[in-house]
């Protein structure tokens, strides 16, 4: 571990990306107790510029609402979904691909390939807009519908790599020994493929984050809550008079998915993965 | 000298972001007291709140028409800088002004915009007479219309773009009082039972089949009472339509019905040719988006998801009519982008609600464009919070009432529409200025009452001061409303109403509402049109309650005394009687409060000043545009 | 094409057929779960309805009937090839898809060219120069055109372009108001092009450039190149002629996985400029609940997909040729 680390310090851009997130997690944990008053609360007086008013520095929006309050409340909305979304699909799909790549060749495989290749032909944005906005947007739906969408890679990954290791002398040796298929699968052969999906797993964060903006702007995203999305959306009206609206939380975006891909190509780096097949690897 | 000054009181507003003491100093010493007089409006220093300071609202109107020709006589007028003005108002982005600065530049401006005042009129006057034919005229549309012929849909779009080539029987002044349009003459027997219509001779269908009364009877009965939502309450006294001859039609009632004069506009009431749809299913003929009508554009061609092209009627029983060549329907799905394309002269006609509210005061301080009000008066339109009265909680009247005083709606309309509305305090709107009952009851914005009247209702505060939860649907037309529901859920929740907001896109949000009664508060949006027999009625009327129909009574509402009052305005022939019927009936509804009138929208339209007589009458952007001529 | 390549091409087709039965009954479940239907559609943009209005139109769109007859119905028309007819638009499913695809068909593959061009030369450049200041630019520069939102940078183009500077227009793919034909035609669609397929290509812009450029230090590192060095071959035929080859594959691979991604991206450019594309029609579809339209949108982008896949496949048999076509 410690060598991992130091390899990964070795990278100044990589260190950089990670004091950001750190920040950005930083805002986000400490958000209730910076602004313990709602970010949806309309507190102020409305259509402030940055640095108008001293007790709201960023701004306040159309209805009053405290920007700087709206950004730490969307920082830890932000992470949550990323988080979970990202936590969930990589659960379902290492499961998929080790069993499909344990048992590549027969019948399990070819039908968890099936179901990998339906959700992948259907175009991914299309499918999470339609699942949150028939069932009701939520912050749950929207965990669910874009964990749903981002398994399959992680699924192809985790089988290509369990494939190839799967002809390995150690693999060889505890099957010689008798022990259970699932019992080789998880304590065998997936912690050695630990690297990839670790530095994809990050990206994934990125990438749900971005979908949960895409969502919120098209304005499918949970109503009751503040996030970057949603104010983009919502200032998006006032687009050529308070552009400062757009500006803020799309900058914040900006800022949080730049660091998971520093901190992704530090990672990339570090663990010596290859090309996995994914963005920005 | 006094045309020049035609345009005088439209003022010219100039947002300046700090104070404006200095300029006014300056405007008072330099253009005297009649031109300085309104020249500092507190408008959005409202919103901005005092205690920042004064984010005021320059606003340049001479106080009179003599103070405009005084300063004529004082000032020589210069060709205003248009572009340089242009990046002025641009630029005005951030809150620093220096003082010198300040001066520096509203000094150009007052003149500039004094001047500017007067070349307005000047130039609004100059084209006034001189109709230029040909040219194309090309407007803004969202969404796309389902299909182009209004008889089978009261869409908006779809009425927008009907009129144009399907008439009307009549048409109405700003009066409201019917004129001629494909009828010549109509006629309401004393009795009130029976309405005869005089026809045009010498209109032809764009096919060249001849309009005749067949038409007429055809419509009224076959199409619109059958189909048109509108229709089916507006025709439901019609018991036959006899046509004695072939241009005279006859409508035989039932019994009086007034409502059926008020609603003939060509874009509510189309008259459709009977040899087109007499043959098959109406709703699925080709001719819905190729329609055949009488009006002054022929439908040329429908470029799905691009544009919608018109062209003109040569045969149009109005000789010389029209004068434009082409009418392009531009479909232009985000309102930056209709904006931009306002403002680069891609479209010259957009509307309603073209474009942002918050950009609405950059369109009217801009020469080249009107942002026009009227236009809406046959329909008008309303945001009201339909509540569910089968909720054991809503039931109470209290609670209701406390709802209503939890709301500042004076605070909503400008935090949401930028001020374009007006708090309701009736189902009908204050447009409606016959109708509209003066003393009704009052429900001003009073927190500590709606806390009161809470308590009072047994619905104490709970451990982290909620006393009750309820769940708030709004129709998923418009940005807007999102807003509205976010603002609504705050202001409740800090007199301990805990508001979950949900989110549905518009067929689930149909269903829930008003198949399964599955709500609480709704936020509605709906036109209320100039009959209330039309379009108020169906929200309070017990008998109008339809599960599974939209956009009637769902609350669960039944008075027999407010049904007494609906059912006997609905066949009152004597205005003043039913004006007071009306009157009434608005006093028992804002008592009962089944549904929270909150505000009379102004919709706009913005038209640029290169097209000409659009506003002639109160069916504006939603007219046959006959009459509609643009600058080359 | 040789004997073993169609019967590639058949047995791929024939796998992808049970592929399309699921695209058809995932999309009609989807639809049917759902509430609402378009008679409540129509009547909520309506903004009035009757009963028997509501009723007649269900009836007319065969809407009245239980849900695993219309499932039937609907399998046997796709069985036959035909698509059925929209129920919004009351015209064949076909003619309304056609319409639109020309259209995305343009943007897509504009961006892709875009993206790929620029995407495999900032790469290339970026491996050439690694570890230097250029590296590090191409670096931050394709980090902040991923990480930047697509609608975001849309709407900021109009208002630079199209508003302030009025060099491009704001939207759409023609001007309608004028009516051009031949060149000028060509032209102003070209005009209409260029900010949503810069747009669009954004993202996957940075996707090609990390790609590439990681292939590339691959190979750089492999004995076949040191082997080309030591020959003393010029860096320039080293560079096309032996190391360039190598990452197309992987980049190939991309290019189609992101085929699918495409159409979901352009939802999103297509609403901001208005571009009558499938992207904005899907969203559409489903909002209208119009379930033949978006089965058969569906079903043609997943054959699309899978075509696109069968023709990489064969691509990479031509590449690489230690892969064989089995």
């Amino acid at each position: 571990m410690r060598g991992l680390f130091r390899r990964f310090c070795h990278k100044r851009s990589a260190v950089f990306g990670l004091a950001l997130l750190l920040v950005v997690v930083l805002v986000a944990m400490l958000a209730p107790i910076l602004y313990p008053v709602d970010a949806a609360e309309m507190i102020a007086p409305p259509l402030l510029w940055p640095g108008q008013s001293l007790s709201f520095p960023l701004g306040t929006d159309q209805l009053g609402r405290d920007i700087a309050a709206g950004l730490a409340e969307g920082a830890r909305t932000a992470l949550l979904i990323g988080i979970v979304s990202t936590g969930t699909a990589v659960s379902i799909g290492v499961v998929v691909g080790a069993f499909s790549g344990y048992y590549a060749g027969r019948f399990v495989e070819s039908a968890l390939m099936r179901v990998v290749e339906l959700f992948q032909t259907m175009p991914q944005f299309i499918l999470v807009l339609v699942v949150v906005a028939l069932f009701s947007p939520s912050l749950v739906m929207t965990i669910i519908a874009i964990a749903a969408v981002s398994w399959p890679p992680v699924a192809r990954l985790v089988r290509a790599e369990v494939m190839s290791l799967r002809e390995r002398e150690f693999v060889q040796a505890a099957v010689a020994l008798g022990r259970r298929d699932s019992g080789i699968i998880f304590v065998e052969i997936l912690p050695n493929c630990l690297a990839p999906i670790v530095a994809t797993s990050s990206i994934m964060v990125a990438s749900a984050i971005l979908t949960e903006a895409g969502l919120s702007f098209l304005g499918f995203g949970d109503p009751n809550l503040v996030t970057w999305g949603s104010m983009i959306g919502e200032g998006r009206n006032d687009l050529r008079t308070a552009w400062y609206l757009v500006a803020e939380p799309g900058a914040a975006l900006l800022l949080t998915v730049l660091s998971l891909g520093l901190v992704t190509e530090g990672l990339n780096d570090a663990l010596n993965v290859r090309w996995l097949g994914h963005p920005l690897a | 000298m006094r045309s020049m000054c035609a345009g005088w009181d439209t003022p010219l507003r100039e947002p300046l972001a700090r104070s404006c003491v200095a300029p006014f100093r300056q405007a008072w010493k330099r253009y005297g007291k009649a031109a300085a007089a309104t020249a500092c409006s507190d408008r959005p220093a409202e919103r901005s709140g005092r205690e920042h300071g004064c984010d005021r609202v320059l606003d340049l109107t001479p106080c009179s028409r003599s103070a405009c020709t005084r300063l004529q006589a004082q000032h020589p007028i210069y060709p205003r800088d248009e572009s340089r003005l242009q990046t002025m108002r641009r630029n005005r982005m951030p809150p620093f002004w220096r003082e010198d600065e300040l001066n520096r530049i509203s000094r150009r401006l007052f003149v500039g915009a004094a001047a500017g005042v007067a070349i307005l009129g000047a130039a609004g006057r100059a084209h006034a007479d001189a109709i230029q034919r040909g040219g194309t005229l090309a407007a803004a549309l969202w969404p796309e219309p389902p299909m182009l012929v209004a008889a089978l849909t009261s869409q908006d779009q779809t009425t927008m773009l009907s009129a144009k080539m399907l008439e009307g029987l009549v048409t109405y002044g700003y009066d409201m009082a019917p004129q001629p349009r494909l009828a010549t003459a109509w006629e309401t027997t004393p009795d009130g039972l029976s309405i005869r219509f005089s026809l045009r001779r010498g209109v032809k269908w764009h096919d060249g089949e001849d309009f005749t009364s067949a038409d007429v009877a055809f419509t009224i009965v076959e199409i619109l009472k059958a189909y048109h939502p509108l229709g089916r309450i507006i025709f439901s006294a019609v018991r036959e339509v006899e046509t004695p001859d072939s241009h005279t039609a006859v409508l035989r009632l039932a019994h009086p019905s007034p409502m059926i004069m008020a609603s003939l506009a060509g874009f509510i009431s189309p008259i459709v040719p009977k040899h087109i749809y007499a043959s098959s299913d109406p709703l699925r003929n080709p001719a819905n988006s190729a329609p055949i009508g009488t009006g002054p554009f022929r439908f040329r061609e429908w470029q799905r998801g691009s544009a919608i092209i018109f062209e003109r009627n040569p045969s149009y029983w109005d000789e010389g009519k029209p004068y434009v060549e082409r009418l392009v329907y531009r479909v232009l799905g985000d309102s930056t982008t209709r904006s931009a394309a306002l403002d680069a002269g891609e479209v010259i006609l957009a509307g309603p609600n073209p474009v942002p509210y918050s950009e609405l005061d950059r369109f009217r301080s801009n020469p080249h464009f009107t942002v026009e009000l009227r236009g809406e008066e046959l329909l008008m339109h309303m945001q009201a919070l339909q509540i569910n009265l089968r909720h054991p909680d809503l039931e109470k009247l209290a609670v209701r009432q406390a709802i209503y005083h939890a709301i500042d709606r004076d605070a909503l309309i400008r935090a949401v529409w930028y001020g374009a509305g007006h708090a309701s305090n009736s189902p009908i709107p204050y447009q409606a200025r016959e109708m509209h009952a003066d003393d009704l009851p009052s429900y001003p914005y009073d927190p500590a009452r709606a806390q009161a009247l809470l308590d009072a209702a047994g619905l104490s505060t709970g451990a982290n001061g909620i006393r009750l939860k309820l769940r708030f649907d709004w129709v998923p037309l418009g940005q807007e409303n999102l807003l509205t529901a976010q603002f609504i859920r705050q202001s409740l929740r800090r007199v301990g109403i805990d508001v979950d907001v949900r989110s549905f896109d518009l067929p689930t949000y149909i269903r829930r509402i008003y198949s399964d009664y599955d709500f609480d508060l709704n936020l509605m949006n709906y036109f209320p049109t100039s009959d209330p027999s039309v379009g108020v009625q169906r929200f309070y009327w017990s008998k109008a309650a339809s599960r599974g129909t939209p956009f009637v009574n769902a609350s669960g509402f039944s008075d027999p005394e407010v049904d007494r009052l609906l059912e006997e305005a609905a066949i009152e022939n004597d205005p003043a009687s039913r004006r007071e019927l009306i009157h009434q009936f608005q006093h028992d509804v804002m008592t009962s409060l089944p549904i929270l009138p909150l505000v009379d929208l102004d919709y706009v339209s913005i038209i640029s000043k290169r097209a000409h007589a659009v506003m002639l009458r109160p069916e504006g952007i939603r007219d046959n545009f006959a009459d509609v001529w643009i600058d080359p | 094409m040789s004997i073993p390549h169609l019967t590639f091409v058949g047995r791929r087709l024939l796998q992808a057929i049970p592929l399309l039965f699921a695209v058809v009954i995932f999309s009609f479940t989807i639809l049917h779960l759902s509430q609402g239907d378009i008679a409540d559609v129509m009547a909520g943009e309506s903004g009035a309805a009757s009963p028997a209005i509501l009723r007649d139109i269900r009836h007319s769109f065969g809407l009245d009937q239980p849900a695993m007859t219309q499932l039937a119905e609907l399998g046997s028309r796709v069985i036959r090839f035909n698509l059925g007819k929209s129920l919004r638009y009351d015209k064949p499913v076909t003619d309304v898809i056609f319409e639109r695809t020309l259209p995305t068909l343009l943007l897509t593959t504009t961006s892709m060219f875009i993206s790929l061009i620029l995407g495999v030369a900032c790469g290339a450049v970026a491996a050439l120069n690694r570890g230097t200041i250029i590296d590090d630019a191409i670096f931050v520069i394709s980090l902040i055109t991923y990480a930047t939102p697509m609608f975001w940078t849309g709407l900021l183009l109009i208002i630079l372009f199209s508003a302030r500077l009025d060099w491009l227009p704001t939207s759409g793919m023609t001007d309608a108001a004028l009516e051009t034909h031949g060149l000028s035609y060509v032209v102003d669609v070209l005009r209409h092009l260029l900010l949503p397929s810069v747009t669009l290509s954004t993202v996957h812009f940075a996707i090609y450039t990390r790609l590439m450029r990681a292939s590339l230090l691959e190979v750089a590192g492999l004995d076949y190149v040191r082997t080309a060095q030591a020959k003393g071959l010029p860096r320039h035929r080293i560079l096309i002629k032996h190391m360039l080859p190598t990452p197309l594959l992987p980049i190939v691979t991309m290019a189609g996985v992101q085929a699918g991604a495409l159409l979901g991206g352009a939802v999103l450019v297509e609403t901001v400029f208005a571009w009558p594309g499938l992207g904005r029609l899907t969203y559409e579809a489903v909002f209208q609940r119009d379930y033949p339209l978006l089965t058969g949108i569906l079903i043609l982008t997943s054959f699309l997909v899978v075509a696109v896949n069968i023709v990489i496949d064969i691509i990479y048999s031509v590449l690489d040729p230690r892969i064989s076509i089995r």
